[in-house]
């Protein structure tokens, strides 16, 4: 596993798996407020600065609007989609190639990830945008942990993805026949 | 100089050795050329962080093509169940808001210079963080400073029956005992409950009734003939008309009327610089 340490010493991989895992993260903390951020964007009432510390502020919820699971499942989900970029930029990097299938499971997850967010908070979620707010709370109510499944598919979905990305990496570089 | 010999070159430490750790891995296997230049290195990375996001940030602030239909109730089998479409514009949404009037549950001066109403469903574990929140808000601030409005949003297909039924017994609450009654009745419902519908509301609800001083009985005959139906529904109603797609769902009003959506449980960090701001204006 000598590529793990390569990668642990390189100051690309690093930026790129804090910002993704930052980007990440903020975009499902974030998302249950989007109503609210997007009246900030455009409102004459608040500076610039109560803005910032309003927006600031709601990393916060990742305690007050999410429960106990959720808020570990989503600092998991967001640690292993900057794994996976990590490993996936480092493959594009080193082989300028990656399977499809990492891609779709590192794309799938990601996505799984975010649909799944706050479906516990009583419809304020990602699917509520995507659906009609009756049919996306009608799937979660269907769903017997409440939506918290789409998050543990997120996590093994990104976890999978990992695997395929190691594997690749740990594929010898061969013209092929 | 050979292209081969160019591409050495240019390559970094790092690379030339992984390049190095698989030719050895593989005594007989070719080395595939791979030209990365310095720019590649820092854009490729770069590229999909910020792909990434873009398209996130697409999904999260498209709105998709459906959050403007929204169902006025979850219960098919209500009459009441009609489809209500709110104004495309979130902005203008808001201000199908009911005007705050003295019928209203406030914590707080009626003309205070901030109002938050809030739009809740009593069954929401959320809406109970929400709950502690706006009381730290309403007791930090002075009552001519901010006031805090409570409707009732309860989400019938995610808490059936019991998020409804409690929103009808705070009203009985309120019917005996006024708006006093009311707080007290719903402040000590959030207290006690687990929320999630897992609440036993034929034993809590007469439960703290009794514990505020209600008479009981006439209090579970308003709550079982559903006496305040519509009271709660025209809440649902107006909810649904603002733009609320989920609990807790508020909207703070400021003192030039300005309007803005606050959806999920705000922390109190996101609230106070609003308020700050809005109580300087």
């Amino acid at each position: 596993m000598k590529f793990v340490t390569e990668i642990i010493s390189n100051k690309i991989s690093w930026l790129v798996f804090v910002m993704s895992t930052w980007a990440i993260l903020t975009i499902i903390v974030f998302m249950p407020h989007v109503a609210m951020l997007r009246s900030l964007a455009v409102s004459n009432s608040f500076t610039i600065a109560t803005k910032a510390q309003t927006i600031v502020g709601l990393y916060a919820s990742l305690w007050t609007n999410f429960d106990f699971v959720s808020s570990l499942t989503i600092i998991t989900l967001s640690l292993l989609f900057g794994v996976n970029l990590v490993l996936i930029t480092w493959l594009f990097r080193v082989k300028k190639s990656a399977s499809l299938k990492s891609l779709f499971s590192s794309g799938s997850g990601t996505l799984f990830g975010l649909l799944g967010v706050g479906c516990a908070a009583c419809g304020s979620i990602a699917l509520s945008s995507l659906l009609p707010f009756i049919t996306a709370s009608g799937l979660i109510a269907f769903l017997p942990l409440d939506g918290v499944e789409l998050q543990l598919m997120a996590i093994a979905l990104l976890s999978y993805s990992c695997y395929r990305l190691i594997v690749e990496i740990k594929k010898p570089m061969v013209c092929p026949i | 100089m050979n292209k081969k010999e160019n591409t050495a070159t240019s390559e970094s430490a790092d690379e030339s050795q992984i390049r190095n750790d698989l030719t050895t891995d593989t005594p007989n296997s070719a080395p595939k050329d791979v030209d990365i230049t310095e720019d590649t290195k820092f854009t490729t990375p770069m590229a999909v962080v910020v792909a990434g996001v873009i398209i996130a940030g697409a999904i999260m602030f498209s709105g998709g093509g459906g959050s403007n239909q929204v169902a006025r109730n979850a219960d098919v089998n209500e009459p009441q169940a009609n489809e209500v479409q709110p104004s495309v514009n979130e902005q203008e949404a808001l201000e199908n808001i009911n005007p705050v009037t003295a019928d209203d549950y406030v914590k707080g001066n009626l003309d205070a210079k901030v109002v938050i109403v809030e739009y809740s469903d009593a069954e929401c574990p959320f809406c109970k963080r929400f709950h502690e929140t706006m009381n730290q808000v309403v007791d930090e601030y002075d009552d001519s400073e901010v006031a805090w409005v409570y409707r009732h949003f309860p989400l019938e297909q995610l808490h059936p029956v019991k998020a409804r039924k409690t929103a009808l017994a705070t009203e009985c609450a309120a019917d005996q005992g006024g708006t006093e009654a009311f707080w007290a009745f719903t402040d000590r419902f959030y207290e006690l409950t687990p929320s999630n519908n897992q609440t036993d509301t034929d034993t809590v609800l007469p439960q703290i009734a009794g514990e505020i001083g209600l008479n009981v009985n006439e209090f579970n005959d308003c709550v079982a003939t559903e006496k305040f139906a519509d009271a709660v529904d025209a809440d649902i109603q107006n909810a649904v008309e603002t733009g609320g797609q989920g609990t807790p769902w508020s909207i703070m009003i400021g003192p030039d009327g300005t309007k803005t959506p606050l959806g999920g449980a705000l922390p109190y960090e996101s609230l106070k610089p609003m308020i700050d701001q809005m109580l300087e204006s």
